[in-house]
This record gives C-alpha cells, sequence and structure tokens, in this order.
C-alpha cells in the first residue's frame, strides 16, 4: 500500500562542492545514508510505486560541526530526467530553510522513474557543505507460493520475479539489501514461533527463525511449516528494508529512535510489496497404538490412582506429529497425560487435562493418569488417544465392606463380651471399644525402582476380605535420610492376602511396612 | 478356633482374635509425654508406633521418619521462608509410644491379675491386660489416598478446610491421638542441581463450632531457588489412624 514516508533530517556535510553541478569530484555530495554499514549501506532509502517520502535537510551540526547558513539549497540531479522535489524550481535548484521537507510522490509508471532511482544534491555554504540524497524504486512482476496449500510438517516454495530497484548484496554482510518475508495467521498476527509449531526459511535470519530472505541475486525461499504448526489460513508477506520512525544510524555512528518501532523496519505494514496467501491443513500420517495396560479391580480402594506410560510410540512418517488428548469415557475419569522423550525428560512435568491436545513426536511416548471411583461398585474409564488410535483402561470398585473405614467404628450400646478395666476401674480394652493389633512390621528386602512395584508382600494371618483399609491399616514409612518427593502408593491385591507397592519417588528406594489389624 | 479367645464387638467391631496367628496388641507404654524439636520421642523403639496429638488446642503436628529407627516430632513456627510455605507450622505434640505385645517387658500396670492371651506358641503374648494401665481405641481410620490433601489453613478467619481431609469429627480432642507413622517431614536440596524439596504429611487439629476434628494434610513444595516455585497438594500415602486414649 502506498506509504507517506518522512524520514529523520538529513545534514549536510563538510563537503566542498566542484564548480559543475551533476559531476562532483571526489569525496563531494556525499551519499547519506542511516544504516551506512548494515541493512541499507548504498541507498537513503527504498520506496515503492505510489510512495510519498519527505526529506528535511538542514546545514545545522549533523554530527561533523555543522555550517553557518540557515538554508539550504537544491543543486538538482545527476540528471535531468530523474525525478525532482517538488520544492525544485523549473530550473532544477531551489533553497529552503533549515529542516524544511524535500518531497516527492513515486509513480513508477513516469518516465523519469524508468531506472528505479533519483539522486538529489544539496549544498550550503556557498559550497563549502554538501550531501547527497538516493532513493530507489523497489518494483515486481510478481510473487507466489508454489501452492495455496500446504501441510503440517511440510514445505511452501515462494518465487519472486521481475524484481528492479534493489541493489545487490554487499559480499560478507548477509544483512544487506534483503527484502524480508514473514507469515501472518488469519488475524493478521505475525507468526514468530519457529521450529515445530511454528516456520522457518531455508535462507532466512539466524536470530528469528521466522523471518526470511529474498535477495536481487536469490529469488526464491522454501518456508518449512512445523508439524504442529496449528492449522488454518496464512499469509506470506514481501517487503523492502526501512521507512520512516525507525531506528537510524547517524552521520557520527550512534544509533538512535525516531519516533519509536511504529513501523518494524524489517516486517512493518507499511514496506509490504506483494503478499501470498495460503492454508495449513493437517499432516498425514500413521503412528503406533498406545497401551495402557490391564484393566484394574480397585477392590474397595476408593478413587483408585492410575499412573501408566503408554509405551514408545513411533510415527511414519517420523515428521508426522499426531494430536495426542484424553477423554473420559465412563465416569470421572479425570483422565491427563504428559509427554515424555525418549531421555525420560518431560517436555512439560506436569499433566494436561481432557479438553487440550498436545503433538507427539516420533519416540516419545506418553505418562498417563487417571482416578478409579469414588464409590463403590462404580467404574470409570479413560481413554488415551493419538493421531486416529486410542487405548482405555477401565478402573471397577466392589461393594463396600461391612466396616467402612469412614463411618463410626464401633457399637458401644452392646451389654455382652469382653471388658478389660484398669485399676482405676476404667474399661482399657473389650468390648465398645475397637482394638489394634499388629500383623507385621518389617524391612522390605531390597529396592524397588523409580516407577517400579515390589514384589508382593504376604499380610500373614488374615483372611483375604479383609485385606481392606477398613479391616487392615497398611503404613509405609520412607527410608531415605536425603530424597526428594514420597510417593508410594499401595496396591492391596483383589481377593488374596497380600499387597505391591508402587514407587512414585525418582530413584530407587526401599522402605519399612507396617500391617495393623483393627 | 481350637482354643484361645475370640472377641467380636457390634458391627464385627474387632477386638481379639486367637486365630490371627502373630498379632500382637497395640500396647501404650508410655505417655502422653511432651515432644521435643527434632528429637527422637523419648522411649521410642524400632517396630513402635507414635500416637500424638498436638500439646494444647489445635494446630499441625508432623513426624520426620527419614531415619525410621530415631524418629523427630518437626515443630516450626515459620509458615513462611523465602518461598512461602516452606515449612509446615506445625506445633508441639504430646504423645504416646504404642508398642506391639510381646515386645513390652511391663507385666504389672494393673496389679498382679487380669487376662493373657497366648499365641499358638504358648509364649508370645497376643494380648496381656498387666501390660499396661491404659488402651487405645481406634476411632477413625482412612484409606490411603481417600485424603486430598493441602494446606488445611485457617488464615485471616477464612476457613480453607477440605471436607475430604476431616478423618475424625468432634471437638472434645483432650485424648484423640493420631498415628504419626503415616507422616513425613521431608527436606530435599539436590547437592546438584540446588533444587529444594519439602515434603510434609501429618494431621491438623481443629477447634471451635465449625467442623471442630482432625484433619489430614500434606503437600510438596518444589522450588528452584530464583527461578521456579511450584506447590502440590499431596494425598495420604498411608492409611491413616486415629484413636482415643483410655485410662
Amino acid at each position: 500500500m502506498a506509504t507517506t514516508y518522512e524520514t529523520p533530517t538529513v545534514y549536510t556535510q563538510d563537503a566542498p562542492s566542484s564548480a559543475f553541478l551533476g559531476y562532483p569530484n571526489a569525496g563531494q555530495y556525499p551519499l547519506y545514508t542511516f544504516y551506512g554499514s548494515n541493512y541499507l549501506p548504498s541507498r537513503t532509502m527504498y520506496v515503492k510505486n505510489g510512495d510519498t517520502f519527505k526529506i528535511p535537510l538542514s546545514n545545522a551540526d549533523g554530527g561533523d560541526g555543522g555550517g553557518t547558513q540557515t538554508s539550504v539549497n537544491y543543486a538538482g540531479t545527476t540528471g535531468a530526467a530523474d525525478p525532482d522535489p517538488a520544492e525544485a524550481n523549473t530550473s532544477q535548484g531551489g533553497n529552503q530553510s533549515n529542516g524544511s521537507l524535500w518531497t516527492h510522490t513515486v509513480n513508477a509508471s513516469a518516465t523519469p522513474w524508468n531506472d528505479n532511482e533519483t539522486k538529489w544534491y544539496f549544498f550550503a555554504d556557498s559550497g563549502a557543505r554538501t550531501v547527497r540524497v538516493e532513493v530507489a524504486l523497489i518494483e515486481i512482476t510478481s510473487f507466489a507460493g508454489a501452492s495455496s496449500t500446504v501441510n503440517q510438517g511440510g514445505t511452501l516454495v515462494f518465487t519472486l520475479s521481475g524484481l528492479t530497484g534493489l541493489d545487490s548484496p554487499v559480499s560478507g554482510n548477509s544483512n544487506s539489501n534483503n527484502l524480508y518475508l514473514t507469515i501472518r495467521d488469519s488475524s493478521g498476527n505475525l507468526v514468530t514461533t519457529s521450529g515445530s509449531g511454528g516456520v522457518s526459511w531455508s535462507t532466512g535470519s539466524t536470530n528469528n527463525p521466522y523471518i526470511g530472505y529474498m535477495r536481487s541475486n536469490s529469488l526464491t525461499n522454501t518456508l518449512t511449516v512445523g508439524a504442529s504448526m496449528s492449522t488454518g489460513s496464512y499469509t506470506c508477506r514481501l517487503m523492502h528494508f526501512g521507512g520512516a520512525q525507525n531506528w537510524v544510524t547517524n552521520v557520527d555512528g550512534t544509533t538512535t529512535f525516531s519516533g519509536g518501532l511504529v513501523n518494524n523496519p524489517f516486517y512493518g505494514t507499511a514496506n509490504q510489496l506483494a503478499s501470498f496467501s495460503f492454508t495449513v491443513n493437517a499432516g498425514t500420517g500413521t503412528n503406533t497404538t498406545p497401551s495402557l495396560g490391564d484393566n484394574i479391580n480397585a477392590g474397595t480402594n476408593l478413587s483408585y490412582p492410575v499412573d501408566t506410560n503408554s509405551g514408545t510410540i513411533t510415527c511414519d512418517p517420523t515428521t508426522f506429529e499426531p494430536d495426542v488428548f484424553t477423554s473420559n469415557t465412563t465416569g470421572s475419569a479425570a483422565a491427563r497425560f504428559r509427554l515424555k522423550n525418549s531421555n525420560g525428560t518431560y517436555p512439560t512435568t506436569s499433566y494436561t487435562g481432557v479438553g487440550t491436545t498436545l503433538q507427539l513426536t516420533s519416540g516419545q511416548s506418553v505418562d498417563f493418569k487417571m482416578t478409579g471411583p469414588s464409590g463403590y461398585s462404580g467404574t470409570t474409564t479413560g481413554r488415551l488417544t493419538i493421531g486416529s488410535v486410542f487405548d482405555e483402561l477401565t478402573v471397577t470398585t466392589s461393594a463396600a465392606a461391612d466396616d467402612s473405614d469412614t463411618d463410626a467404628l464401633v457399637d458401644t450400646s452392646s451389654d455382652w463380651g469382653l471388658i478389660i478395666k484398669n485399676d482405676a476401674g476404667n474399661q482399657i480394652f473389650g468390648t465398645g471399644q475397637k482394638q489394634g493389633h499388629v500383623l507385621v512390621a518389617a524391612s522390605y528386602s531390597g529396592t524397588v525402582a523409580s516407577n517400579g512395584t515390589s514384589n508382593p508382600i504376604t499380610i500373614p494371618g488374615i483372611a483375604a476380605s479383609e485385606n481392606i483399609p477398613g479391616r487392615t491399616a497398611i503404613l509405609i514409612i520412607d527410608k531415605q535420610a536425603n530424597t526428594g518427593r514420597v510417593n508410594w502408593i499401595v496396591y492391596r491385591t483383589s481377593n488374596a492376602t497380600t499387597f505391591t507397592v508402587y514407587n512414585g519417588n525418582a530413584e530407587a528406594r526401599t522402605f519399612d511396612y507396617i500391617v495393623l489389624r483393627h | 478356633m481350637g482354643y484361645g479367645l475370640k472377641v467380636i464387638g457390634g458391627n464385627d467391631t474387632f477386638i481379639i482374635d486367637s486365630d490371627l496367628t502373630g498379632a500382637r496388641h497395640l500396647v501404650v507404654v508410655a505417655g502422653p509425654s511432651t515432644s521435643t524439636h527434632n528429637t527422637t520421642y523419648t522411649g521410642f523403639a524400632s517396630g513402635d508406633l507414635i500416637f500424638a496429638k498436638p500439646l494444647s488446642g489445635s494446630g499441625r503436628i508432623v513426624t520426620s521418619w527419614t531415619d525410621p529407627s530415631n524418629p523427630k516430632p518437626i515443630h516450626s513456627s515459620n509458615s513462611g521462608g523465602s518461598y512461602g510455605y516452606n515449612y509446615p507450622n506445625s506445633v508441639q505434640q504430646s504423645y504416646l509410644v504404642v508398642r506391639p505385645s510381646d515386645n513390652v517387658t511391663a507385666t504389672d500396670q494393673n496389679g498382679g491379675y487380669g487376662l493373657t492371651v497366648f499365641d499358638t506358641n504358648g509364649t508370645s503374648k497376643m494380648y496381656d491386660s498387666r501390660q499396661a494401665s491404659k488402651g487405645l481405641d481406634i476411632v477413625a481410620l482412612k484409606g490411603q489416598y481417600q485424603c486430598p490433601g493441602g494446606m488445611e489453613l485457617e488464615s485471616g478467619g477464612s476457613t480453607t478446610f477440605v471436607s475430604g481431609n476431616h478423618i475424625y469429627a468432634g471437638g472434645t480432642l483432650t485424648n484423640i491421638y493420631s498415628c504419626m507413622n503415616s507422616s513425613n517431614s521431608n527436606i530435599f536440596v539436590h547437592p546438584v542441581t540446588g533444587h529444594i524439596n519439602h515434603s510434609y504429611r501429618g494431621y491438623m487439629y481443629r477447634t471451635g463450632s465449625t467442623d471442630p476434628g482432625v484433619y489430614y494434610f500434606g503437600w510438596e513444595w518444589l522450588i528452584i531457588p530464583n527461578v521456579y516455585a511450584q506447590f502440590f497438594d499431596a494425598n495420604n500415602i498411608n492409611d491413616l489412624i486415629i484413636g482415643e486414649l483410655v485410662s
């Protein structure tokens, strides 16, 4: 779109002019650049068709001492065919006070712009101070992508043709005279994510890989769309560098800001030469099916915690990154997950619940958690979906035991049974008082690996039906003197007199245990 | 049962059963005693259980079992610290030492008479009324993972008690003791990365007119100094047992 640029002030320099306008001697009429050593070394500015540019000139101190006159003279162009500022007189001359604007609106079809440039010469102090302004017009014939669609994980080649006005790159300076490529989403937001979740370019910025380059000798660039980049509509924009109200480099080498970054010099909308819209579609591929293990009968253990892993998931092609999410198929399973890297680390340690989707990379696995029923005789089922395949895990609970662990425990109304009293005559044992007996107190033999389960431990004496919290209590005592989290889970074996202990800690540990009958 | 003694109360309440070979009655062998911060419970021997309550009124109680043969009560009035709730803000305890009957040496706490029940070997005592003048009546239980955890904190008059952590309901907590073998108190500083992990599980005694009783509390506090701090609720990894001291 046509833009009105107003540059920071251009200052005349201490460089005497020759007697013949248009044929300056060496060192006279020096080129004024704002980016002399990096982005725009050989022009004062780039413009496009329809732009209006305004350049304030001054003979005051611009970093080299300044002059005495309070006005600046326009000395014309190198050739009569070059466009003049609107403020020039019919003789290609003119005079304005310091700071006055010298302006022009670009009409690319007008003959004076046939060479895509104009050079304006200014002097003051009777020619003792001079400066030259060069403005180049960037024109293109076409800019397009090879396709209007691309899959996640795919690539899209962009090609530019009919480029004129852009100076050649400067050897050894990869920043010089570039056109810039950026991607914006359907809301116009710049995509600044690179890698698997965003974009990157075959020729582009090292520090900001989401920005690509094109140059006069490099008119194609390949966009790589990340495998987990959001699907939808996007636009690739082609822009020239610079524009008003950008940061600039002064003549004395210092860098300043002029009006703030109203228009970003690399991807500001004002600099747009062309654009191309395309759609990112979901990637295609297959992946192996997760395995959550056998269904669980939790007996009378309520809200039974399940913590398992899917096993390694591989994708074909390996660049395919399938969606991963959980759902609660039956009951309040509280199914949740996190991705696990092949080296055992986690991209994010926290778990993701129902309603949120992440993308898996080939070789990762998925930690899966869910919760069993909170009531007796219940069922919960959680599902883990990866790509187009899934596995489910069901936890069931049995009927409540007679003496629920949360109910009142004893009947104190009976007038029969056995009572033991102390010397004071007070009951210390017997009917009406629930008693506790230690069945076993021991140290586990050996250690249990992290995320591993102990060998079965037998509870002596009891019947299988008594292996429930309402009749036996199992106490696990962590034995490590200096360790992190303390996380053990007891699994009572259904219809048996044994239990196992899951080590949810980060390292192999051992433990003491006490089992009570009460 | 060919011989011995079996007593079952109303609602199938367990009292004693000679058929449970190896079962040993829990005998209150010491206490109530007053705890000293980070000092082994007086009279404790390996295999014993510790039952405790706040020395007075309400508050949290917690025990470190990092050395199971040397458990220590942790009293910490510091509920803040550099990263917030670093410490359990736990109080001094009144505690009982409870020991399986065949490890008890006392023989004449109630005079020279009473009832003794031997195991099948004829020598090990399953129960002996002469071993103690006090008893422990189990009045409440919670199975593993049934309490969601959290801080159970009353702050600024607003109540944040969680009903799911309520183990024992009652306004008179004078003789209500909680099994501290289910508790833990760990502070871990990683020797290489420097990250810190605080882990606390214990009991909170709440007095007053609103839902008084004994609550479970449990949390983990992961800290990477100057970088990251994350609080986690921690379920009860052990069954929780509440007893009433009778004497």
